[in-house]
């Protein structure tokens, strides 16, 4: 299936700083793509280059297959929610809603019709007449999106919508957004830096870090598969130990352990391998200086998510490991542990 | 306020002690000038030995003066409609320069300001010998206008700058071009601003004296004008009621801002447009 | 539309006003430099030799100092005083109400309270405190007298401007640390109403040196300021470049005495973002 968007060597540069670097990628039509990333990583830089509010200093973007440089961004057939959701204070619930329509000149009746389902669709039905000051935080929301949508964009683009809303509101405002975007099977791209809110509603997650894009893959490929350290290390709680090939295994001089080699890398190689907390198992050792070993600095009780930060016992190197309820109740720090590795990924970069 | 007496400390107290003196004092010449203006007299006393309203109607009736009345009020409204427009566009202008230009723009914009009265009367009155239209409507227009640019400018641009520049994106993505998003999007939400512009320049162009005496003439001149040129060569209290009735038309102008859009604007150097929107 | 490819061409009918005036000024200035039509100094020279001269422009700066030190004792209070003020609406309107009411009216006003047969010295001569009518007109004091009148109200919004935005958290935290009102007003309030300050000293000292109409009718034309003198050479004295140079002497020496004040705000405004 052709791509909706396709963006091609994107590149944007604000002077000597290079905001966006040589971007390549597809999107595809009627999926939920996020673009995730740490503050100043070029996510909404990009964003708004799609939505034509930034020109490009490099490459292509083309919607449909057509060269959007030549449209300018009121003419696109691409919506945007800000980040401060920019209603108009001076308009309705329906006047904002409507706009998009009473700018094309639609006959009332028609504008009343699609107005009014759409607010149906985002739950404020009788809001109409309301003024936007007077709505919460989670309405103005759903009014932004309801005014975005009802113009039936190709692609809607979210620039961290959620941000101001409280954790509660927030879990079940995604929840709504995925809903949404599956109904009305308009292709959405959002911004983030909340990577717990990119796995939850995404089919598939953009990493971004300085400009680049380090991975772009599904929820699962991204957290089980990273392809770097950056990706690892980001998303989801990693630990990263450098690991030297010999005789067809890895070795992790940290922890004193290897791990098997099913890439048939070259001997001597050094990579690094990502190891998730919640893989990194601990058996009770006698002897804290015995090789294999670790000793526990510090336990954290949080219920599932019950977590013991060790010291490596030979070069000192922080590991931490993701402990059941029933385990932490039979730790103790400073402690000496053996270290054993269930899951693994190595980073060839 | 008297509960609130026993609250303030020593410092407030005094200061409210002059500042009340003070606010007694600034409307008290113009009590006086009332006084006077009831009097029935020919010649300018006080206290006026005989009351009249004689001198009103006086001034009602007069074409001269009328005429004079009604120069002065269509000139302002011209004035207030022009001055506010091209401080509009300027300060769309300035929004999207980058500030070291935007500076140099603001300077020149606020220059008047800095002018004494006395250089920009020669200096606008050589404007109008040069392009010979002195003692006309559009040589005066030219000069309030350059006048009243300042205060037009502040409270526009005060209000440009407190509104939230996303709507105006927000506008865009909807499919509005800028001129349609200008127009349905920035310019409602400006309200404040512009009416303090057109009433703050109307005002201004209204009372103007120091500079419009130099660019009158026989056959055309403003009604404060002709007041003072009447004050300095005849005394009889005319010029008494004509006062009281531009203070009338004053505190009635006044009153009326303080109505729609309230007087804060013109104190605070950051508004609370928002306020203002939401009807308070 | 051409504005929407470059809106900074919107600036352009304003900067046309200003630049004609502009034109104007320099016009004149030239007209001073060049009276009759060639290149002399004459007007200017005369300026530094002759003593009335020197005496306008002496007597203008003194009367806009004494104006603007007025301003501030008066007007302070009174903003101080606004700013804490419950019914702001109410205290503005009594405040700009007589602002903005013609410079004619107000110093005609002033002109029946200070005259010699005016309200004031007929009280005291009935009262028996003078024999004779004490001149408050046509002198410098009427005319400082009606200035600051017309001006204070400036001031006040300016300083106001400041007031407003200062945080009350300031003062209540000098008074927890153990400063008495004074010590707070001192080091507190004052300080950070400076620049209020600063900015209404400017405008009401520039304004004084350039009035016109109050100089005039509650200063007469013996003792002139260079507004009145400006009009004295128009229109009575057909001396057109010499008017022109009043004015061109005029705008140098306010500047240059705002400079110390312009000077000291941007010292004043570093130190407190560094």
């Amino acid at each position: 299936m052709k791509p909706i968007l396709t963006a091609d060597r994107v590149e944007k540069s604000f002077g000597n700083l290079r905001a966006v670097n040589n971007l390549s990628f597809d999107v595809a039509d009627g999926e939920f793509l996020t673009f995730l990333g740490p503050s100043g990583c070029g996510k909404t830089t990009m964003l708004r280059m799609i939505a034509g509010f930034e020109d490009l200093t490099g490459g292509r973007l083309l919607l449909d297959g057509e060269d959007l440089s030549r449209i300018s961004a009121f003419r696109r057939p691409v919506g945007m929610v800000f980040q401060n959701l920019a209603l108009f204070p001076h308009m309705s619930v329906f006047e904002n809603v409507a706009f998009g329509l009473a700018v094309k000149r639609q006959a009332r009746d028609v504008i009343s019709k699609r107005v009014g389902e759409m607010l149906g669709l985002v739950d404020l039905a009788d809001y109409g007449a309301r003024m936007v000051h007077q709505l919460s935080g989670g309405q103005r929301q759903r009014v932004a999106l309801a005014r975005s949508l009802v113009t039936e964009p190709r692609i809607l683009l979210l620039d961290e919508p959620l941000g101001a809303l409280d954790l509660k509101l927030r879990r079940q405002l995604q929840l709504e957004l995925r809903a949404l975007q599956k109904r009305t099977g308009t292709t959405f791209i959002f911004v983030t830096h909340d990577q717990e809110e990119a796995m939850c509603m995404s089919d598939r997650i953009a990493v971004f870090n300085a400009g680049q894009i380090e991975q772009i893959a599904s929820p699962g490929d991204i957290y089980t598969r990273p392809a770097t350290a950056f990706v690892a290390d980001f998303v989801g709680e990693s630990n990263l130990l450098p690991g030297r090939v010999r005789a067809g295994r890895i070795e992790l001089d940290d922890i004193g352990t290897s791990v098997p080699d099913t890439e048939g890398r070259t001997e001597g190689d050094e990579v690094q391998v990502a190891i998730r907390s919640e893989n990194v198992g601990l058996s009770p050792s006698d002897d804290a200086s015995a090789s294999g070993a670790a000793r526990i600095e510090m336990l954290e009780y949080a219920g599932l998510h019950s977590k013991a930060h060790l010291t490596a016992a030979r070069t000192g190197k922080r590991l931490t490991a993701i402990v059941s309820p029933a385990e932490a109740v039979g730790l103790r720090v400073g402690q000496g542990m053996r270290v054993e590795i269930k899951e693994f990924v190595v980073l060839d970069r | 306020m008297a509960g609130t007496w026993g609250k303030m400390n020593s410092i407030d107290r005094s200061m409210a002690t002059i500042a009340v003196i003070v606010l007694f004092l600034l409307p008290a010449p113009l009590f006086f000038v009332a006084w006077v203006s009831f009097s029935g007299e020919q010649f300018l006393r006080i206290p006026p030995r005989d009351y009249s309203m004689r001198w009103y109607i006086e001034f009602l009736s007069s074409p001269k003066w009328m005429y004079s009345l009604a120069v002065s009020t269509i000139l302002g409204l011209v004035v207030a409609v022009v001055t506010t427009a091209t401080a509009l566009f300027a300060a769309l202008a300035a929004e999207r320069m980058r500030s070291g230009t935007r500076g140099m723009l603001e300077f020149f914009i606020m220059l008047p300001l800095l002018f004494p009265a006395a250089a920009m009367a020669i200096a606008l009155r050589a404007v109008n010998d040069q392009l010979d239209i002195n003692a006309t409507f559009i040589g005066v227009m030219i000069a309030h206008v350059v006048i009243c640019g300042p205060f037009a400018y502040r409270p526009i641009s005060v209000n440009l700058q407190a509104l939230d520049p996303s709507t105006r994106e927000a506008a865009m993505s909807l499919g509005a071009s800028p001129l349609y998003a200008l127009w349905r999007v920035i310019l409602p939400q400006m309200k404040p601003g512009l009416i303090t512009s057109l009433w703050f320049s109307f005002i201004i162009s209204f009372d103007e004296v120091n500079v419009t005496m130099f660019l009158v003439g026989i056959n055309f001149t403003t009604l404060p004008v002709q007041t003072y040129a009447h004050l300095a060569d005849s005394g009889d209290p005319i010029v008494a009621a004509i006062s009281v009735f531009l203070i009338v038309i004053t505190l009635l102008l006044v009153i009326l801002l303080q109505r729609t859009v309230g007087l804060r604007m013109l104190v605070n150097s950051e508004s609370r447009v928002s306020e203002i929107q939401q009807g308070k | 539309m051409l504005w929407m490819a470059n809106p900074r061409l919107l600036a352009i009918p304003q900067l046309g006003f200003i630049g004609l005036f502009l034109y104007g000024f320099l016009a004149i200035a030239w007209s001073s430099f060049f009276p009759d039509g060639v290149f002399s100094l004459d007007i200017y020279a005369s300026f530094i030799s002759e003593k009335t001269y020197q005496d306008i422009l002496l007597r203008t700066i003194q009367v806009s100092l004494w104006t603007s030190a007025f301003c501030v004792l008066l007007g302070y209070p009174l903003a101080y005083f606004l700013a804490r003020a419950r019914n702001t609406e109410l205290m503005l309107l009594i405040l700009i109400s007589p602002w903005l009411v013609s410079i004619v009216v107000r110093t005609f006003g002033w002109m029946l309270i200070l005259g010699n047969v005016g309200v004031i010295n007929k009280s005291i001569l009935a009262l028996g405190i003078v024999e004779l009518p004490v001149r408050m007109m046509f002198n410098t004091t009427g005319v400082i007298i009606g200035l600051v009148h017309v001006l204070l109200p400036l001031m006040v919004v300016c300083i106001l401007s400041v007031l407003v935005k200062a945080d009350r958290a300031l003062e209540e935290a000098a008074g927890s640390l153990g400063a008495t009102p004074l010590q707070t007003f001192v080091r507190v309030i004052w300080p950070i109403s400076l620049p209020g300050v600063y900015n209404g000293v400017l405008l009401v000292f520039l304004v004084a040196m350039g009035a016109i109409v109050t100089p005039i009718l509650l200063g007469g034309f013996r003792q002139t300021m260079v507004g009145s003198q400006v009009f004295q050479e128009v229109f009575m004295l057909f001396n057109f470049p010499r008017a022109a140079a009043y004015a061109v002497v005029l705008l140098i020496v306010s500047f240059v005495m705002v400079i110390p004040i312009l000077l000291h705000d941007r010292h004043l405004r570093r130190k407190r973002s560094s």
